[in-house]
């Protein structure tokens, strides 16, 4: 499915993943972010899309799976970001110096470790070098939105290896 | 104005999310080279992945995002009551009475019977009849069992 189709038949039912999100988030920038994440899902999966007879029925059971997944994570990890520092440095840096492979392999580790929607927007841009605003368009998001969360995943990734390796 | 400083204002504008895909495919080129100044060696690893990850377009993530979404509580709870249900309707048929036809009384073998050929019998005098021409059938059969030349197998015909 190409962008021009996935805008056509998926986009419109952008309104109702925003309305639903934040009737389970009861939060605009949470809901927001639920969205982006939802259709960049979809864009992924943009292959098999036509096997789906429904797609409004399965954005709106993506976007409840989301929506929910984040309460439930909201619930358990209030200082998920300093639990996964801990994790993460246990498991790689029993050494003070890391090896460069094992510095790249952390680094991969990291983003796998990141909320869904940075880890998407991160690799769609470092990884396959999607445009922002081809981004934006696929997530019917304004471009500010989609720069914002790259900032913060890409200064996430950063913050998060610099502590563990104990740079300034 | 050096190398250094540039490559450190594209970093900076790079983790803003400012920066063109050209302004990070240098950035990326720089961290691949054996040029990187020693202040900025700290971030070689996470340009490193990068530039290696699409040299190879290994992207490992691919299964992992296009995996919708579940939310396993509600899975683990939707099959646990299936299973609860399941249970249920299995111990429904087996406590119920097997079957209520047997419950019903046949009042045409009420009282003292005996049974004749699948029928009731509660008069003696019917049972005597019955036995008695079940004897004689009999009698006439040794009969003509004793008195025929023909094998014993044509009895039966």
């Amino acid at each position: 499915m190409e962008l021009n189709q996935f805008k056509e038949e998926v986009l419109p039912v952008r309104s109702k993943i925003y309305s639903y999100s934040l009737r389970l988030l009861n939060n605009l920038t949470e809901a927001e972010d639920a969205v982006q994440e939802v259709l960049l899902k979809l864009w992924q999966m943009r292959e098999r899309l036509e096997e789906y007879r429904n797609i409004e029925a399965l954005s709106i059971q993506i976007t409840k799976n989301i929506c929910l997944n984040k309460l439930d994570y909201q619930k358990r990890h209030q200082t998920d970001q300093v639990d996964q520092f801990y994790f993460i440095a246990e498991t790689d840096s029993s050494e003070k110096r890391m090896e460069a492979a094992d510095a790249v392999s952390l680094v991969k580790k990291i983003i796998n470790s990141l909320p869904d929607l940075q880890k998407l927007i991160i690799q769609m841009r470092d990884l396959e070098g999607y445009e922002l605003d081809e981004i934006a368009e696929i997530t019917g998001c304004r471009i500010e939105s989609v720069r914002m969360n790259l900032s913060r995943a890409r200064k996430r990734v950063k913050e998060i290896f610099f502590k563990i390796n104990h740079i300034s | 104005m050096n190398q250094c400083e540039d490559i450190k204002l594209l970093l900076e504008k790079y983790f803003e999310g400012n920066t063109s895909l050209s302004e990070e495919e240098s950035l990326r080129n720089y961290f691949m080279s054996d040029m990187v100044a020693d202040n900025l060696l700290k971030y070689k690893p996470i340009f490193v992945f990068f530039a290696e990850s699409r040299e190879n377009n290994a992207i490992e993530y691919s299964a992992e995002h296009i995996a919708i979404p579940v939310n396993r509580k509600r899975v683990i709870i939707r099959a646990l009551t299936t299973v609860a249900a399941c249970g249920l309707i299995l111990l429904g048929i087996f406590l119920l009475p097997k079957g209520q036809n047997t419950a019903i009384p046949d009042l045409s073998c009420s009282g003292t019977y005996i049974m004749i050929e699948g029928e009731c019998f509660n008069d003696p005098d019917l049972v005597f009849l019955h036995a008695e021409q079940t004897l004689n059938d009999l009698s006439l059969l040794f009969e003509n069992f004793s008195t025929s030349d023909s094998p014993a197998v044509e009895l039966n015909e």
